[in-house]
């Protein structure tokens, strides 16, 4: 069971009204129990993915199926077990947060009322308040409540801490991580790297609707290039380092630093700079998002896994 | 779970479906207010022939001596155009099983949940119906409290009249579901369906007048037509009619249910 396959899609496209493919051909698996991270930019083709997911879009070609079963075919049975979280929360502004909580937990069934309670003490959400009301941060613990409250086996969040503030995201990263732990499977999209890094097992990286590639966080990681920052006493040009063995991207910070990429060994950069007088030098690992840069550098996908991963 | 929607429907929109009722309820009332003797009714029907019967047809009357009774003064200055108030209500109920909530992305969560489809717009569907007649039945409250102030009328024919709408009102129902469900913006399923309503009475009182123009046969396509106004306190309620209305006010609601299986959501 703990390598259940619970997401499958194989070539599944998504073509709007004629045009270029909003996603193409992707070919994806989600495991039982793994936080998936679905990493791209606006217009990448993320929430397009979801929505077939969801069945609320038709595939153009390609198929999905989640639990096993066809999204097509079986979507009501699917989404049974399913908690979403829309990119952008749109609910009935009349209703009162507990209202549309009972609604949508009446049209599920199952739903534990004092499990709500606790996600929203959690969350430090007031229900009383009628949506309207609520501002973009608030509309977000409510999604996020009732994607939750019904213990789905799968997660499908858009954009989960867009707007949320930095403790609210301590505790949606908590949340996450216990969903895991329960054997639930989480697939989110994002574009905040910081959250894909601290909760996520395994990145997909999507582009103009091609999927790029798929790593796990950790082998994402584990590249072989460091981000270093160099303080000199006196001025500096770039041209002192930028023809260096294993050194990119160098660039000038000010007169007297220089940052750059160095890949490999430092003796090379070291040697370079005899001489000079280092007041300061800072080495930094690589984040997702040197890494997630790297890969929209403008070469393909597999050059860029053979350049970047080790 | 089943009836989830059809309770929270009738929840949410039981409040409006009152303001309607009783707004045009009020319309009623006042045209009851008006009639204070028997005298003022001749005197209208004796304003009303002198004009050429190409006018008194565009404005729905199609027999003079119906004005002769109160309550063919009723069919004629109420039941002919509070339709047009009914179907505009109709319009509103028409938008909020798809269009409305599609347009503000409500869709998106409410489809997440294990409901397919068609039971969120049967559900929808029933709910704003059942509305939709409590409404017209509310209407009818207008005339019982005029009565009380004006010369007698008969309020079961009455009655008999404010039933009469409920069978264009669906048609008009239908026709919305139907343009939500095909057309994705929601102003312009709304715009088609105004336009509808609009350009059905307009043939309807055309052709009337004109009865050897293009509108007279374009009449068979205005529900206005199968309608008839305040012409059943003469011709009686003309069943076939009241059958057909429904029947392709239910036909055009099921149009929008299959068309609405088969398309994409919130584009």
């Amino acid at each position: 069971m703990a390598n259940q396959v619970m997401i499958q899609t194989e070539n599944l496209t998504k073509v709007y009204n004629g045009g270029k493919p909003a996603l193409a051909d992707l070919n994806l698996s989600v495991a039982q129990g793994e936080i998936f991270g679905y990493l791209g930019p606006n217009g990448a083709g993320k929430t397009t993915t979801i929505r077939l997911l969801l069945d609320l879009i038709r595939p153009t070609n390609g198929r999905a199926s989640i639990f096993g079963m066809d999204t097509l075919a079986r979507s009501v049975e699917i989404r049974k077990h399913i908690g979403f979280l829309p990119g952008e929360l749109n609910l009935w502004d009349r209703l009162t947060a507990r209202e549309i909580i009972n609604y949508m937990g009446n049209l599920r069934g199952g739903v534990n009322t004092a499990y709500v309670n606790q996600l929203a003490e959690r969350l430090n959400f007031d229900m009383t308040k009628k949506m309207r009301t609520y501002s973009s941060g608030n509309k977000r613990k409510l999604g996020l409540i009732l994607a939750l409250m019904h213990k789905p086996k799968l997660l499908i969040l858009d954009e989960p801490s867009s707007g949320l503030d930095p403790l609210m995201q301590q505790i949606f990263n908590q949340l996450m991580l216990e969903a895991k732990a329960n054997g639930q499977t989480v697939f989110l999209s994002s574009h905040v790297l910081s959250e894909v890094q601290a909760i996520c097992d395994r990145v997909g990286i999507l582009r103009d609707g091609k999927l790029q590639a798929v790593e796990t966080v950790e082998r994402l990681m584990r590249v072989d290039f460091r981000k270093v920052t160099i303080r000199f006493r006196d001025a500096v040009t770039p041209a002192l380092v930028s023809t260096v063995p294993g050194v990119s991207g160098v660039s000038a910070e000010g007169a007297t630093s220089l940052s750059l990429q160095l890949q490999g060994d430092f003796d090379p950069l070291l040697k370079a700079l005899n001489g000079a007088y280092v007041q300061d030098l800072h080495v930094e690992e690589p984040t997702l998002e040197d890494i997630f840069l790297t890969y929209y550098g403008g070469q393909s996908a597999n050059n860029h896994r053979e350049k970047v991963l080790s | 779970m089943r009836g989830v929607i059809f309770a929270q429907t009738l929840r949410r929109n039981w409040l409006q479906a009152l303001g309607w009722g009783l707004g045009i309820g009020m319309l009623g009332l006042f045209i009851l207010a008006m009639l204070p003797n028997v005298e003022m009714i001749e005197q209208y029907q004796r304003l009303m022939a002198a004009l050429p019967p190409a006018v008194l047809a565009a404005f729905g009357m199609s027999d003079i001596s119906q004005l002769a009774s109160a309550e063919g003064f009723i069919g004629f200055a109420y039941f002919s155009y509070v339709m047009m108030l009914v179907s505009a209500y109709a319009v509103v109920l028409g938008m909020n099983v798809t269009a409305v909530e599609e347009d503000r992305g409500i869709l998106d969560v409410l489809m997440s949940a294990p409901v397919s489809r068609a039971q969120l717009m049967i559900e929808k569907f029933l709910a704003y119906l059942l509305l939709m007649v409590i409404t017209i039945l509310l209407t009818f409250g207008g005339f019982v409290i005029g009565s009380a102030f004006s010369v007698p009328v008969d309020l079961g024919l009455l009655f008999t009249g404010t039933l009469n709408m409920i069978p264009a009102a669906l048609t008009v129902f239908g026709f919305t579901v139907l343009m939500g469900a095909l057309l994705r913006t929601r102003t312009t399923a709304l715009a088609v369906s105004v336009g509808f309503v609009v350009v059905s009475y307009f043939i309807e009182f055309i052709g009337s007048a004109a009865s050897d123009t293009a509108a007279a046969a374009l009449r068979l396509v205005s529900y206005y037509n199968y309608y008839g106004g305040g012409d059943y306190m003469t011709t009686g309620i003309q069943w076939g009619n009241v059958l057909l209305l429904i029947v392709v006010g239910v036909g055009l609601f099921s149009g929008g249910v299959f068309l609405f299986q088969r398309r994409d959501i919130g584009l």
